[in-house]
């Protein structure tokens, strides 16, 4: 199943709402939407996670990527499925970014 | 599984989940094993695909296979890229995974989450070219999903429902037939069915079951011996038979579903058993239409029946009752149709001024074998007959109706002597009497010029005749065997004179063999004692009256044993 990738961004606010499946073939374009959404260095990066069925390590990665290009962000993932957050834990991703069932309000 | 094989880029890693996701189905694992083992594969697969052939700059297939032998799955991948093993790769240690994401070196995380994902990850490099085995042991079939306690609540509670609905619909129907219809489509509601058949242990063969209604295929009549077919064995063992597959199973018999049209698969047969252990009958239910029956269903159905058992038992008492009330009516209708074959409008023959006739028949039951009759055969002749038939009830009233007719028929037809007419009524008796009945009967011709009786006797009580002094007078009887009894029998004619002012007392033996509370019969001297101390009657209905009278004194309140008939002709003589 492909992947699905919507972004919109405000002054201090990026959202991406992802559904699908997220790996090796389908990481490229995330990271590619990640890298536009940053452009205009918004204060947090929100991830809507609540329709992503699946997360290899390449989901990791653009985290890392994303943290890499600009230190101070914070990641928000909303409504990540059990599995996701299990993948998170077991590789210490969980203490990086905001795992919350709400969506936050601009900062 | 097939082997699947894919050109070794990224496009194949969605079609190697969906593999694997079928795989891990098939051997039963959890959401959470089939997650893991999922990402397991996608990382290792991502590995041979970027680093074993893009990096490497080399192409090649790569091909999954899924074994499971039942205590355990392994997933194979195979590819001819550079090989990579895995378990030589080091991968983040507990420091690497402490730091901050910004700081973290990219790659590693895939093989940490693929050994992670498996019981154990094994790693082959040979010529012919690189194997990865995800190995999952001790496969369990998959736990049982525990119930969830509020659906069970919701489904008591749904139960409770159809339970109050069925008990209150059934309550409300008391007749038998329809009852059974909404038997029927009650229970096929209430067990998410497709149909129901509902079969009665057949009262006069206790070794059948009939059932009057199949709901769906019309009301064609089903008949089961016990022991034969599912229905016939469960009232054979009284014991439930649930079977989730007819067409796999020895004891059902395909011939019903061809001859109703119907394809059955799964059946529950339930004996329906009364309080005292008597078997009532079989409610069958076919074809669940989700699934097949289960416990539960068995112990619903057993609810369900508690209430049929009941329904039934009250719907056929009614039944048996409305029958009752039915016989009652067409016996009283009987009576009216027999009363309407002898006269009863008295004074009788008002246009003959030389008689005074009066008559009075009490049946047993509401019919009965006694008769009376008379008929001017002319303006001088009357023609009369009182008789009696060897039963009771209904075939004595079949009997007596017969007599009376074809003696009326025959007397006015052929006014000949009346012996000639007994003559011809028995030979028609004779050839219409498979029961063996026969009639005694006393007949005459009274001549109301010269008070002049001919009569012919078939065994019948000698009558009397009160004189007009008031002597009693016992006729002597002619001599003649009953009527219907012998074919071809011949009929004497013997003659009596009625002098004006004489009674002519006739009789059934009802009157004679009237029973008291001791069992001491009337008697004919109780008749003859009777009309000595009456005297002279002024008129015929006085005899009937008075005999009554003394024969209910004595009787007292012993029950009526048999019918009582009397005719009372009195000649006045012809004026002038």
């Amino acid at each position: 199943m492909a992947l699905d990738i919507e972004s919109t961004i405000d002054a201090n606010s990026a959202r991406i709402t992802l559904s699908g499946e997220l790996d090796g073939s389908s990481a490229p374009k995330l990271r590619e939407a990640v890298d536009k959404v940053l452009s205009g260095k918004p204060a947090q990066l929100v991830l809507q996670v609540e329709k992503l069925t699946f997360m290899a390590s390449a989901g990791l990665r653009i985290l890392i990527f994303a943290k890499q290009k600009q230190p101070n962000l914070k990641v928000y993932l909303v409504k990540p499925r059990p599995s996701i957050v299990d993948t998170l834990h077991k590789t210490g991703f969980y203490d990086g970014v905001y795992v919350t069932d709400v969506e936050p309000a601009g900062a | 599984m097939d082997v699947l094989t894919l050109p070794g880029n990224l496009d194949a890693l969605s079609p190697i989940r969906d593999y694997v996701k079928a795989a891990a189905n098939a051997a039963g694992l959890d959401h959470t094993a089939t997650y893991n083992l999922l990402l397991a594969v996608d990382e290792i697969a991502t590995n041979v695909v970027v680093h074993g052939y893009e990096e490497a700059g080399l192409h090649g297939d790569i091909s999954i296979a899924a074994k499971n032998d039942g205590n355990r799955l392994v997933i194979e991948l195979s590819d001819r890229g550079k090989s990579y093993n895995p378990n030589l790769h080091k991968g983040p240690d507990a420091e690497g995974l402490s730091k901050e994401l910004s700081d973290r070196p990219i790659g590693g995380l895939g093989i940490m989450l693929a050994k992670d994902g498996v019981d154990d990850l094994q790693y082959q490099s040979t010529e012919l070219g690189n194997v990865h085995r995800f190995v999952i042991n001790s496969l369990r079939p998959a736990e049982p999903v525990k119930p969830d306690p509020t659906l069970a609540v919701l489904e008591d509670h749904r139960k409770l429902e159809i339970l109050l609905k069925i008990s209150k619909s059934l309550g409300l129907e008391i007749r038998l037939d329809p009852l059974l219809q909404l038997i029927v489509s009650e229970v096929t509601d209430a067990m998410q069915a497709e149909r129901t058949t509902l079969f009665l242990v057949d009262r006069r063969k206790p070794d059948q079951l009939v059932s009057r209604v199949a709901e769906g295929v019309g009301a064609k009549e089903i008949r089961v011996l016990f022991g034969f077919g599912i229905a016939g064995k469960t009232a054979q063992i009284r014991q439930t038979i649930n079977i989730p597959d007819a067409y796999n199973d020895s004891r059902f018999n395909p011939l019903f579903d061809k001859t109703l049209g119907f394809r059955t698969r799964s059946i529950l047969s339930m004996p329906i058993i009364d309080q005292a252990g008597v078997l009532i009958g079989v409610v069958q239910v076919l074809n669940k239409k989700h699934g097949v029956f289960t416990k539960q269903d068995e112990e619903f159905l057993e609810a369900i029946c508690v209430q049929l058992d009941i329904a039934l038992k009250r719907a056929e008492m009614v039944d048996l009752y409305l029958q009752s009330q039915i016989v009652t009516k067409s016996l009283e209708l009987a009576r009216e149709i027999q009363m309407g074959l002898v006269p009863k409008d008295f004074p009788a023959l008002p246009e003959f001024k030389e008689v005074d006739i009066f008559a009075t028949i009490i049946p047993t039951f509401e019919v009965g074998g006694d008769l009376y009759d008379f008929f001017p055969l002319d303006k001088d002749r009357i023609c009369f007959i009182i008789g009696d038939v060897s039963d009771k009830g209904i075939p004595a009233a079949l009997f007596m109706a017969m007599t009376r007719t074809a003696f009326k028929m025959s007397a006015i037809a052929s006014p000949d002597a009346i012996g000639h007419t007994m003559g011809r009524v028995n030979q028609f008796l004779c050839e219409s009497n498979p029961q063996q009945m026969f009639v005694t009967a006393l007949a005459g011709i009274l001549d109301l010029r010269t008070g002049q009786v001919e009569y012919a006797d078939a065994g019948h009580e000698p009558p009397f005749i009160v004189q007009r002094s008031g002597t009693v007078v016992k006729v002597n009887k002619v001599g003649g065997i009953v009527l219907g009894f012998m074919p071809g029998q011949e009929f004497k004619s013997g003659t009596m004179q009625l002098d004006p002012g004489d009674t002519l007392v006739l009789y059934t033996d009802g009157v004679t063999e009237a029973m008291n509370v001791d069992h001491e019969l009337f008697g004919a001297e109780a008749i003859e004692t009777t009309l000595l101390r009456t005297g002279h009657p002024t008129n015929s209905e006085g005899v009937v009256n008075a005999l009554l009278k003394e024969m209910g004194n004595f009787v007292g309140q012993a029950h009526q044993s048999d019918d009582i008939t009397m005719l009372i002709i009195q000649y006045r003589g012809r004026s002038g």
